[in-house]
Order: structure tokens, then C-alpha cells, then sequence
């Protein structure tokens, strides 16, 4: 617009369609000010609500992408799972048994045992992954702990094969329910106590701080 | 989680309870009784029955079975919640309250899962009772393998409950407030 016709229009009276536009616009204005207020408000009344809502969207991605993408079931659990045995056994070579591993199953002359989709720890991993993307901090404080707690958390799946394959060796009798019992269950626990040390963590240095400054 | 002893037992009974209630509500598809496992790794036995098939002396013949343990399915859960919520750290009062709201939420999943597990058993091959389109039938089958015959999904459900009855709003805000603080 020249600098003319800018003058111009400031000196003429509005018109009729320029008041409704800017009539509607302080609508959509208030509007959207509104809504953001009631969504601030959701968020400051019930935040557990928007964490649980949030967490559970995050839950419901995860196990859409495990269910619908050929990439998870075909690429990365034909490749996680004989990873999973192989490591596993090493270590039980290490412990001292007579160990062969094949593709995700390990054979001892004693016990085999397979490590298949459910067995592998992804559950509880991407448990405590939403748990903490879901939780209101900041993504800098978010990411070390999402590196350190799935790494443990895979590092702990080893720990399980390794013991349930001990136990097959030396108490078969107590196998069953120490496989579909005692460790899934341990496994959520730890799960929820890495979310609570990563929440300890994230809060705890600045406490140190103010502390240090008064 | 430790068996107390006879607190499975109790336990038991009071989910075959459950069970016939939920049950009864089927009863336009077809009829579903409890029965002894024939298998010593269950502790209960759905067995299907089609009003229509009805043997010399008229009784209802059996057309299924699917072998259950409400140990795995319902006391497993319902002593990991129990075991989340004795261990948060709040008055006794308000573990009493999350316990009481826990315990409701836990079991309105166990009764959906046993809802689902029927309705699995009514769809299968061999019964045919309930008829579903591909669809339907798809989404049936993911659900009992994704989320019923999952433990892990049952605990993590476990998870949710503990924290949704064991945290109140103060405690969630001067835990965010601390973080935001750091963050500044």
C-alpha cells in the first residue's frame, strides 16, 4: 500500500464491512482467549487428569505402532529378540553353563528357554519413556533420562533371562511363576521406581542449589 | 504379593462370584457356566454352552471350554495395586480411600477382561455363537492377544490406577512446581 492511500484510509470513517471484520475479529480474538484460558485452567485444576490423559495418548501410540507397523514386528523385534539371547548368553556361559544360543532361543543340556515378543522388556521401556515425555518438564531435563532409564531397563531385562534361566535349571518347579509372576511384575515395579529417580533427579539439584544460595 | 495363607482361596471364591455375574449378563448369546479345571495350571473352567443343543435327557450340552486362573487374571493385579498403593508414601487415611477407589477401578478392568476372554470363547470356530464381522472380529482378537493374554498390559493398567487414586492435586503441584523452578 503506498504511503497516499495509507494516509487516505486513516483519515476516512470505517465502513460497514470493516467494522464487522474487525468486529469478528475481536470475537475470534476473545474466543480463542477464552479457550486458552479454560485449557490453562484444565491444565491447573486437574493436572494429574492431563498427565494421566497424556501418558495414556503416548501408551496408545506405542502399542499402535507395535500392533499396525510391519517395521517393529519384521525389522526390530527379529533383531532385538536373538539379541536379547545372545548377550544373555554369554553371560550364562560366563556363570558357568554349557550354553548354545540360536536365534532367540538358548539351550543348555539342562533347560531352553526363548526369549519371545513380551519377554523382551519393550513394555515396561516404553512405559517409563511416556511416563516421563508425559510428565510437565522440561525435553533437556526429559532426554538423559530417557537414555540412562531405557538403557537400565534393557540392561535389567539380561538380569531376568539369565535368572529365569537358573531357575529353569535349578527350581523348574518355581519357573512358571517367577516368569508370568514374580518378574513381570518386578519389571513394572522398576519401571516405576526409575520414573521416580528420574523425578528425584529432576527436582532434587535444585533444592541443593537454593539450600547453597541461602 | 506372597500367597497369604488362605487369601487366594477367599479370593477365588469371591471372583467365581464375580464371574457368574458377568456371565449372566451374556445369557442372550449363550449360557456359560464355571466348572473344576481338568488342567492343574488353572484354577477355573468357562465352559460354553448352545441353548439349542440339547442332549436326550435335556440338558444343555457343552459346545467349549477355555481354561482359566482368576490368580493371573485378577489377585495378581489386584495384589500389585495393593502393593503400589500400601508403599506411597501418604497418611493411612487417604491409603485407605485409594485402596478403596483402587480396589473398584482394578476390578471393573478384571470384569472387562473376563467380558472380553467370553465374548473370545462365544467368537471362536468351533462355537460360533456369536457371529462379528472382520472387522469386529479383528479388533476381538487383537485386544485378547494385546491386552488380555498380556500380563505386562494388566500392570500397566495397575500403574495408572495407582496413580490416578494415590496422588492428589497439591502433591502433583509441588512436584511440578520444583521442576519448573529448576528449569528456570
Amino acid at each position: 500500500m503506498s504511503r497516499k492511500r495509507r494516509q487516505r484510509s486513516k483519515r476516512l470513517p470505517a465502513s460497514g464491512f470493516t467494522r464487522q471484520t474487525s468486529r469478528r475479529k475481536k470475537f475470534a480474538k476473545r474466543r480463542e482467549e477464552s479457550i486458552a484460558k479454560s485449557a490453562a485452567g484444565l491444565l491447573s485444576q486437574h493436572p494429574i487428569i492431563v498427565f494421566l490423559l497424556s501418558f495414556g495418548v503416548l501408551m496408545g501410540l506405542f502399542y499402535a505402532f507395535a500392533i499396525f507397523t510391519p517395521f517393529y514386528k519384521r525389522d526390530f523385534l527379529l533383531s532385538y529378540l536373538p539379541f536379547n539371547a545372545r548377550v544373555s548368553g554369554a553371560i550364562l556361559s560366563f556363570l558357568g553353563q554349557d550354553i548354545t544360543v540360536s536365534g532367540a532361543s538358548v539351550f543348555s543340556p539342562a533347560f531352553s528357554l526363548r526369549v519371545v515378543p513380551g519377554c523382551d522388556g519393550i513394555e515396561p521401556i516404553a512405559l517409563f519413556v511416556c511416563a516421563v515425555l508425559a510428565f510437565p518438564a522440561g525435553f533437556i531435563r526429559k532426554i538423559p533420562g530417557i537414555i540412562a532409564g531405557t538403557l537400565l531397563l534393557a540392561a535389567l531385562n539380561f538380569v531376568r533371562v539369565v535368572s529365569l534361566f537358573l531357575i529353569g535349571v535349578y527350581f523348574p518347579r518355581a519357573f512358571t511363576a517367577a516368569h508370568l509372576e514374580v518378574w513381570q511384575a518386578m519389571f513394572i515395579v522398576f519401571a516405576v521406581v526409575f520414573w521416580i529417580l528420574w523425578l528425584l533427579w529432576a527436582t532434587r539439584s535444585q533444592i541443593a542449589t537454593q539450600r547453597v544460595s541461602s | 504379593m506372597a500367597p497369604w495363607p488362605g487369601l487366594r482361596s477367599v479370593y477365588l471364591e469371591f471372583y467365581k462370584a464375580g464371574a457368574v455375574l458377568v456371565f449372566k449378563s451374556f445369557e442372550s448369546i449363550g449360557v456359560v457356566r464355571l466348572d473344576q479345571p481338568t488342567d492343574v495350571e488353572y484354577d477355573m473352567k468357562i465352559v460354553f454352552y448352545d441353548r439349542d443343543q440339547a442332549g436326550p435327557d435335556g440338558k444343555m450340552v457343552p459346545v467349549g471350554f477355555i481354561h482359566h486362573n482368576s490368580r493371573r487374571t485378577g489377585y495378581i493385579y489386584v495384589a500389585f495395586l495393593t502393593g503400589l498403593i500400601l508403599a506411597t508414601p501418604i497418611p493411612w487415611r487417604r491409603k485407605g480411600w485409594a485402596l478403596f477407589w483402587g480396589m473398584i477401578l482394578i476390578h471393573g478392568f478384571i470384569i472387562f477382561n473376563l467380558a472380553v476372554w467370553v465374548l473370545h470363547g462365544f467368537n471362536k470356530e468351533s462355537l460360533s455363537l456369536l457371529a462379528l464381522n472382520p472387522f469386529w472380529q479383528k479388533a476381538l482378537l487383537l485386544t485378547v492377544h494385546m491386552f488380555i493374554r498380556n500380563l505386562t498390559f494388566g500392570f500397566i493398567v495397575c500403574v495408572f490406577i495407582w496413580i490416578l487414586v494415590s496422588f492428589r492435586r497439591r502433591d502433583w503441584v509441588k512436584i511440578v512446581s520444583k521442576t519448573k523452578i529448576r528449569q528456570k
